[in-house]
């Protein structure tokens, strides 16, 4: 009977917790999809224009007389997104955005070398965006 | 033996609450599918298409094929079959093979812009040609038709279309670029887009907004996602997976309001989803850092910031993060990370950031 009982509380906690959960329950399927969109399009303008992105990379020359390009870029395949309905108070959604911005370097005699020579990345920068939706759109 | 009943119902209830649990944390991924197995594009190269696009000065077959052009950008390589065809005298100027753009772009490259001028538009057979061609594909397959629409001898385009619609049934998608200038070659455009239930009708000078390119490409293509990024992968070399990797959250749309800094309603949501990762390291310092755009003085910015950045902080401190793990700082606009001289950069330097740091 003791078993059963401590059972009773672990259950009970269980379902305070899930009801607390249900201030960030999942978003349906077409509010997910809608946040994907609207994510696609965000990291699209996140590389367009980043300073150091890949269509105006940094040239920097390295005191052993050689070049070293380097540039940041996030990768599409990193990326995921996350739709919660948020509490009662504020009825609305956040989102999730989650991806990877990645700084990748090469090395050469010259400017032009570096720019042609094979890139490897040398940090990774996991970023979680965290968008609102109050009913007027993603912001 | 009844308590060893009512331990094992109440193990299922247990267990079938925490498998609930887990399925409401899973999380989906952005995926790039083909929508077809092979395309075309298929270029009217008639003596019509030599003539100016609308008051541009431009000639149709240059707007078109630049169209084109445009396009073959965007197309992500997705491992569908791709060919390059011209009527009205048929010729293939890529012929049928696995999508690459560098092929593509070659084959577009060679494409007659000096058109011939005593010549007939027999666009009916121009598709008929086309037909023959498409009878040994399989799988799904869409055709890009590019032309101004007049069509001036032979057989009505639309009742070829027609058939091949009824013949391919819902393999065959015909997309429309639109060089026309013409009610008339704009009627007959549409309608031959109207042909198949997928098909989708463009003005080719509308392509050269990026938001109409990427939307046809997606339309025509592939589902969901994918614009320019997967340019930017092409570039990317995944090589050794030993590198440091930093955590990092991002505000971007606080709306403090001009010269404001405390924390509204609207923003309780994202900070609570903030706290709750946060959490998910509770060894670890967290820097609050509050950025600006180049807008304003830099003394002015270098405050204002500070303050924003407080205000987060102080929010985590009260709501769970224990302030000996936080610390602030403003960086004003010294440290843009997007370009300050057009309003879209400047919209994304206004940010908090909080960094995860050892």
């Amino acid at each position: 009977m003791r078993s059963a009982r401590k059972l009773l509380t672990s259950i009970f906690i269980c379902l305070l917790l899930s009801t607390t959960a249900q201030a960030s329950r999942p978003g349906s399927p077409e509010e997910l999809a809608a946040f994907k969109n609207f994510a696609i399009g965000w990291v699209v303008k996140l590389n367009k224009s980043h300073i150091k992105g890949f269509g105006r990379m940094e040239i920097l020359l390295l005191k052993d007389g050689t070049y070293l390009a380097r540039y940041h870029a996030i990768s599409p395949d990193t990326v995921s997104c996350k739709v919660k309905k948020t509490s009662a108070k504020t009825k609305g959604m956040v989102g999730l955005l989650k991806y990877i911005e990645t700084i990748y370097e090469s090395r050469g005699n010259t400017p032009q070398e570096a720019r042609a020579n094979k890139f490897k990345p040398v940090k990774k920068i996991r970023i979680t965006e965290i968008f609102s939706n109050s009913g007027k759109g993603w912001r | 033996m009844k308590n060893r009943k009512v331990v094992l119902i109440l193990t299922f209830a247990l267990a079938a609450l925490l498998a609930f649990g887990s399925l409401a944390l899973a999380e989906s991924r952005i995926l790039l599918k083909p929508k077809v197995d092979a395309f075309a594009y298929f270029v009217d190269t008639s003596p019509s298409m030599a003539q100016a696009y609308g008051s541009t000065g431009t000639p149709k077959i240059l707007a078109g094929i630049n169209a084109l052009k445009r396009l073959n950008n965007v197309v992500p390589e997705l491992g569908y079959d791709s060919a390059l065809y011209a009527m009205p005298d048929f010729a293939a100027y890529s012929p049928k093979h696995m999508f690459t753009r560098a092929a593509m772009a070659k084959g577009l490259a060679s494409v007659p812009s000096e058109l011939p001028f005593f010549q007939s538009t027999p666009m009916g057979r121009g598709f008929a040609d086309l037909d023959k061609v498409l009878n040994g594909w399989n799988g799904k397959f869409a055709v890009i038709f590019v032309s101004d629409g007049l069509t001036n001898s032979g057989r009505n385009p639309s009742i070829i279309v027609s058939d091949m619609a009824e013949k391919y049934g819902d393999r065959f998608c015909l997309h429309i670029i639109s060089v026309a200038d013409t009610a008339s070659g704009k009627a007959t455009l549409k309608r031959l887009a109207g042909k198949t239930p997928c098909g989708v009708y463009v003005d080719a000078s509308a392509l050269a907004d990026k938001a109409v390119l990427d939307k046809f490409a997606q339309d025509v293509f592939y589902t969901q996602e994918e614009e320019l990024i997967v340019e930017i992968v092409e570039e990317v070399i995944v090589a050794a997976p030993v590198v440091p990797v930093q955590e990092k959250i991002v505000f971007r749309n606080f709306n403090f309001g001009f010269d404001k800094y405390k924390i509204t309603d609207e923003m309780i949501p994202a900070l609570t989803e903030a706290a709750t990762m946060l959490e998910e390291f509770p060894n670890l310092k967290v820097m609050v850092g509050g950025h600006t755009d180049s807008s304003g003085s830099e003394a002015y910015n270098q405050g204002l910031s500070e303050r924003r950045a407080k205000s987060v902080a102080d929010w985590l401190a009260a709501n769970g993060i224990p302030t000996e793990r936080l610390q602030v700082k403003g960086y004003g606009e010294m440290n843009p990370k997007y370009d300050n001289k057009t309003k879209e950069g400047r919209k994304l330097n206004r940010r908090v950031e909080i960094d995860v740091e050892d």
